[in-house]
């Protein structure tokens, strides 16, 4: 009723309110003139009375008031529902419809109604049809808005959010035909989704609706892993809606068989098989490194046996037979397999050994795997198939150039990489190692995919050194595309590699080494010594982008980078700058000693113990008696600085001090501590990328400033690293090389998109390199059993901030001036469903023939010929593990969950009375259409307004009475 | 009401005497209307005031033959006096503005001198002495007292030309009134009494001192007895007194009770003061107030 206020003709009636006392006033304005003797006992009367008189006449008055505010109710009321005009006949109601259009949606109860097409989502269009057309017929007024949960920012019907008048469309015979058109042709997404994202939006349009009754429906088949898996938002939301805004809740359950009545009961759900998970892996042998076995296989070559993993799950109760799961590969059926029997619930994995032969194109492999014959044994039959890729080349050869490669004594650099590159057999890669005299016999290296060069000294005439020759080769093999990958060692000679490879940044190595002069002049040694501290455990390493080689993030980056020991490499000139093109890829924390930062963190202790009194229990002064602790005996903790990095961090990402840091009085401090964090954790890199683009085709080069073997140093008890040879190498350097490998070498070049089981969910972002890749990505769908490619969309990526930002420059270092760094974000959504995709970068369009770099203008022509043409394929899949249980909610679990919700939500509504709330209403609508034809009969028979009614007649009575009473109505004598 | 035609009564109603223009003929008519078929006076008794001697005439009654003028001129002389009336009456008609109330066919003012009227004339018949005074916050006009029918006109005449205008202010008119009446007589007092009540028996006092035969003719209109306004009203104060603008009938009962509260009071005072009380309404038939009045005084003569 309050709600009324909000209605202008309502505030029109309230001023009828006026009415009794300008009556009152008229009425003491026309009065009777007489000439009183008897004033004196008139006075006298009026003397004892005022006060009884003044409250009798205020209650008549408020009486009156309320009668006239209950009339203007019982002519407001109608006119509202009329929709403000008062020229229609009903009421005025706004429908928020929210669509499931989940996967699970597909499930169809016999395989003769999935022929006809007919399935639980088209239950709900239809229901959603026949409510429209009812509705568009009937005396009141209907204004809709139907959501999707895939996409509820933009309305299938009704206007969205943004416009002016976002109240829905309202419904008439002409746009209920069109919805009817609409939801025929709307098919359900292939994503497993939550219904909060749609009920936010939903919540958002029914407070746009000023007036009108307000009413919620929700089509969905109600399957317990969404609707209990949804969290509390969902159900604060709703029993919110319900209670506190008065939105009439209507759940449509659309899955079959028919919901039960009983609210405790779980009703019937189908069963359901899936493929769950669709991997290839490298053929397990015994001799097979364990980790590398469970890496999904990505590339294959021919004649190597693999293995095809498929997980079938059956997620209904009944037990299933027989069941034929077949994996083919470009839609050929490559093998199958028969389950015997698949009890409900049981989760079954069945492993194809497969292989390619030799006739086989190469190319990329879509594959799949698809139980059969599920039409007639399934319900929902969109998760019985799973894709992936697989990438099959003919042999992947690759060069190895290392000194000691006709040396058969003590254990060579090319050794680790062979073992790395080829220990498995299974990785299809071939090498091929030569010393680097033996370069200038080869006129080309372009069959080699990667050439590596292990510790050479340089351009010259001594044993390790590059010839003219040799140096021209893979000049020209760079220039055409080819990628190098240099690890450096104790022969490199850093002036011959600074003269002759580097070149001033025309050369083929990608930055110039620091030379420092030996005391005594003879041998230029340029590495830089770090000694290992076992006790250090902080981190050394900072993995700067996550990079097919280093696709390490999280824990396992942090793992590496505290327990791998870089311990000599060399140094790049600090008075470089870093040209286009140039990458750090890994960088090393500061190694100085910790004494040199002693005196200024003490400083910057004393500083903060001063003011950090401000931040309440306290917390600051902690990190302060950290920071003075980390810097205690700092001669004996060497270059351990993680203590102190800590003790920073700690401080600055103190939650309790977030407002402390926010005051600008302590901005100075603030930045002081950025400073020396800064500064510790600037270190030199130690291994870079770069592009060299000389030729038509860049080449891609990758320098290791420290060799690949664990190589002894002299005289010390450590070797330069211990990457290869450590307890991690295992789970670091085969996997950094197999991927540097698979980067360098394979046309596809983010492997991590290979990865077979790749779940499809909200639009899956990529980060594009800006140096790498134009903002436009282009996306082809390849059809089962399709050789053929189609252009689905073009996709424009938008800039993002990088993951990690350059370090900020240290003091008394020279650091370049770096370009404004950002990536592109790239959306990617799977339109049409779950299947093979590509997607292609760097795509020239040759509109009409002209060369894109023409019509790009200048600007671009540098990018253009920088950035190579790349094809990333992706296989998109279903969340079949969310979506594939179709197990139904019981309404008494819902009930619970919307109790609980309405208790934590923001009303906090007494448990005891939330929970009333919640049982007293039916929330499952049995008959949409039915309940429909009575809320209409209801609205029509204002029986809800008849308690309006009594109270009115009631006071009706009351004020003739009082009347009576109040002004001593004379009865007849 | 008893209207029928055959009742001689229904002249005297206040409808009736109003239709009477003339304050005499309304008095004639009242008075002989009421007196026709009532034997006795109650007004009788000699007058005491020697005026002349006249010389004796055989028939005349030899108790008025003066003796002592015989006894020294041997002549015979009758003494005459100078009314043939023992009783010497003052009506005090009240003619303040109050007294102008009326809504009804006669106003409080009218039916005063319609009533004053009515007891001069019948006084005078019987040959009684009748003075008028009228007054106001002061004396307005006086009439002394005569016996002469002639008189009739002098009292009607000061009755008639007075208009009622001023504040009642009974003690100093009642104070002079006293003083200026010589010996024992009757006062008539007609007024609505809305004045300060303590004045009031304070006049009264003074003249059952003088042993005078006060009755109190108390004028009130029928509205301010029974107070049957409806619809809000302004009630404009007379004689000095505030407006109010009320609902009558919220009030009622207030002022019924004040005006009870009053009217108990003047009737106590009055009677403690063995003064003859009768409340008159204006609705009242002028008949009955006389009988009620002639009955009351036939009462206290057959008790003296």
């Amino acid at each position: 009723m309050l709600d009324s206020v909000m209605n202008p003709i309502a505030w029109w009636g309230l001023a009828a309110l006026a009415v009794p006392i300008i009556i009152h006033l008229i009425n003491r304005l026309r009065y009777k003139r007489i000439e009183w003797a008897a004033m004196e006992f008139l006075l006298k009367a009026m003397q004892k009375n005022k006060r009884k008189l003044l409250m009798e006449q205020l209650l008549l008055l408020l009486l009156r008031c309320l009668l006239i505010a209950l009339v203007v109710l019982l002519i407001v009321r109608p006119l509202w529902f009329l929709g403000g005009t008062g020229s229609e006949a009903g009421s005025l109601h706004h429908h928020v419809i929210l669509l499931d259009d989940s996967f699970s949606m597909l499930d169809a109860d016999v395989a003769q109604q999935r022929a006809e097409g007919m399935n639980a989502f088209k239950r709900g269009t239809q229901l959603l049809s026949e409510l429209a057309a009812a509705q568009a017929t009937s005396n009141a007024t209907h204004h809709w808005t139907v959501l999707t949960w895939s996409n509820p920012g933009v309305p299938e019907l009704g206007t969205p959010l943004t416009s002016e008048k976002s109240e829905g469309t309202r419904l008439t015979t002409e746009v209920a035909t069109r919805l009817k058109d609409r939801l025929d042709d709307l098919k359900p997404s292939a994503l497993p989704l939550t219904p909060l994202a749609s009920l936010q939006e939903a919540a958002k349009y029914l407070e746009a609706a000023k007036d009108g009754r307000k009413h919620l429906h929700i089509v969905s088949d109600f399957r317990k892993v969404t609707w209990l898996g949804a969290g509390d938002e969902v159900y604060q939301l709703l029993a919110d809606l319900a209670k506190q805004n008065k939105v009439k809740v209507q759940l449509h359950d659309v899955a079959q068989p028919t919901r039960s009545t009983v609210v405790s009961e779980v009703s019937p759900s189908h069963g359901n098989l899936g493929v769950v998970q669709l991997l290839t892996k490298p053929r397990r042998t015994p001799d097979s490194v364990s980790s590398l076995a469970d890496l999904p296989l990505r590339t294959v070559t021919p004649r190597l046996p693999f293995d095809v993993h498929v997980t079938v799950k059956n997620f209904g109760t009944a037990e299933h037979s027989k069941v034929k799961v077949t994996v083919r590969s470009g839609g050929v059926v490559k093998a199958d397999r028969l389950i015997d029997r698949i009890s409900g619930g049981e989760e079954r994995t069945i492993v194809f050994n497969l292989e390619y032969g030799t006739d086989e194109p190469v190319g990329l492999k879509p594959i799949s795997a698809q139980i059969e014959d599920a039409e007639n044994r399934d319900h929902l039959i969109a998760d019985d198939v799973r894709y992936a890729f697989l990438e099959l080349r003919s042999r992947i050869q690759v060069l190895i150039v290392d000194p000691e490669a006709r040396t058969s004594q003590g254990v060579s650099d090319w050794l680790y990489l062979n073992a790395a590159l080829t220990g498995t057999a299974r990785t299809g890669i071939q090498a091929d190692v030569i010393t680097p005299r033996e370069l200038s016999a080869r006129r080309t290296l372009s069959p080699y995919a990667v050439v590596y060069l292990l510790n050479i000294a340089g351009v010259g005439r001594s044993e390790g050194d590059l010839d003219e020759e040799g140096l021209r080769t893979l000049d020209q093999y760079v220039s055409t595309g080819g990628s190098l990958v240099y690890f450096l060692g104790p022969r490199t000679n850093v002036a011959s590699f600074n003269d002759r490879l580097y070149q001033k940044g025309r050369g083929i190595f990608p930055v110039p080494l620091l030379l420092k002069p030996d005391p005594d002049g003879r041998k230029s040694s340029a590495y830089i010594d770090e000694e290992p501290d076992k006790d250090d455990y902080s981190a050394k390493l900072r993995f700067l982008k996550v990079h097919p080689a280093f696709p390490f993030t999280g824990e396992i980056a942090d793992t590496f980078a505290r327990f791998i020991h870089i311990n000599r490499y060399f140094r790049i000139d600090p008075q470089w700058k870093p040209g286009e093109g140039y990458e750090p890829l890994v960088q090393l924390v500061n190694r100085r000693p910790l004494l040199l930062y002693r005196d200024q963190a003490r400083a910057l202790a004393d500083e903060l113990s001063t003011v950090a009194g401000e931040v309440p229990d306290n917390k600051l002064m902690h990190y302060v008696g950290k920071i003075t602790q980390s810097v205690e005996d700092a001669d004996k903790k060497k270059s351990r600085k993680g203590e102190l990095m800590e003790a920073l961090t700690g401080a600055l990402g103190e939650p309790a001090a977030a407002n402390f840091w926010k005051d600008k009085k302590h901005t100075a401090l603030q930045k002081k501590l950025h400073d020396l964090l800064a500064v510790l954790q600037l270190g030199d890199p130690v291994i870079v990328e770069s592009s060299v683009s000389k030729g038509a085709k860049p080449g891609r080069v990758i320098a290791f400033l420290m060799p690949v073997s664990p190589t002894a140093i002299q005289g010390k008890d450590y070797a330069w690293h211990d990457m290869a040879n450590g307890d991690l190498a295992q789970f670091f350097f085969v996997p950094m090389i197999l991927g540097l490998q698979e980067h360098l070498a394979s046309q596809s070049q983010a492997s991590e998109l290979l990865t077979s089981s790749l779940i499809q969910t909200q639009p899956l972002e990529i980060r594009l390199d800006k140096d790498r890749y134009h903002s436009q990505v282009e996306v082809w769908y390849q059809a089962q059993g399709d050789s053929a490619l189609d252009k689905i969309d073009t996709i424009n990526g938008t800039r993002v901030k990088p993951l990690y930002e350059p370090p900020p420059p240290a003091a008394g270092e020279v650091t370049p001036k770096v370009a404004e760094q950002y990536d592109w974000l790239v959306k990617i959504r799977a339109l049409k469903g779950p299947g093979f995709y590509r997607l292609k970068f760097n795509q020239v369009t040759a509109a009409a023939g002209q060369p894109a770099s023409e019509v790009k203008g200048e600007s671009s022509i540098k990018l253009d010929t920088a950035k190579l043409p790349e094809e990333r394929p992706l296989a998109f899949n279903l969340d079949d593990r969310t979506e594939g249980d179709l197990t139904r909610l019981a309404e008494d679990q819902l009930r619970d969950a919307l109790a609980d919700g309405l208790s934590k939500g923001p009303a906090k509504v007494p448990v005891v009375e939330a929970r009333e709330f919640v049982q007293g209403k039916t929330w499952f609508v049995a008959n949409a259409l039915d309940a429909q034809a009575s809320e209409a009969l209801q609205s029509q028979s204002w029986s809800e307004y008849s308690w309006v009614l009594l109270l009115f007649i009631g006071l009706l009575i009351l004020e003739q009475y009082l009347a009576m009473k109040f002004s001593h109505h004379i009865g007849p004598r | 009401m008893p209207t029928s035609a055959t009742d001689s009564r229904r002249f005297l109603s206040p409808q009736a005497v109003s239709r009477v223009e003339r304050l005499d003929l309304r008095a004639r008519h009242v008075v002989e209307g009421f007196i026709s078929g009532m034997h006795k006076s109650p007004f009788f008794g000699h007058s005491v005031e020697f005026v002349q001697h006249r010389d004796y005439t055989p028939g005349d009654d030899i108790r008025h033959l003066d003796w002592k003028v015989w006894s020294k001129t041997d002549r015979f002389y009758v003494k005459q006096f100078e009314a043939e009336t023992n009783l010497r009456a003052m009506l005090m008609v009240d003619v303040s503005e109050s007294m102008r109330y009326g809504f009804g066919p006669l106003s409080k003012y009218s039916y005063a001198c319609t009533l004053a009227a009515s007891l001069a004339y019948m006084l005078l018949n019987q040959g009684d002495a009748v003075g008028c005074i009228t007054f106001d916050g002061q004396l307005r006009h006086a009439v002394p007292a005569r016996s002469q029918m002639t008189h009739l006109d002098a009292v009607l005449q000061t009755l008639n030309v007075s208009k009622p205008t001023d504040k009642t202010n009974l003690e100093s008119i009642l104070s002079r009134v006293t003083e200026s009446l010589p010996g024992r007589g009757m006062v008539i007092l007609i007024s609505d009494l809305f004045t300060d009540r303590a004045s009031f028996f304070k006049g009264l006092d003074l003249l059952a001192h003088r042993r005078h035969d006060v009755i109190v003719f108390h004028m009130l209109d029928t509205d301010e007895v029974n107070f049957e306004f409806q619809g809000t009203t302004k009630f404009l104060g007379m004689e000095a007194m505030p407006e109010l603008v009320c609902d009558p009938r919220a009030l009622r009962d207030g002022y019924l009770e004040a005006m009870k509260e009053y009217l108990d009071e003047v009737r106590r005072g009055c009677a403690k003061r063995g003064v003859e009380y009768t409340l008159v309404r204006t609705s009242d038939y002028l008949d009955a107030v006389l009988a009620r009045f002639l009955s009351a005084r036939m009462a206290l003569r057959g008790r003296k």
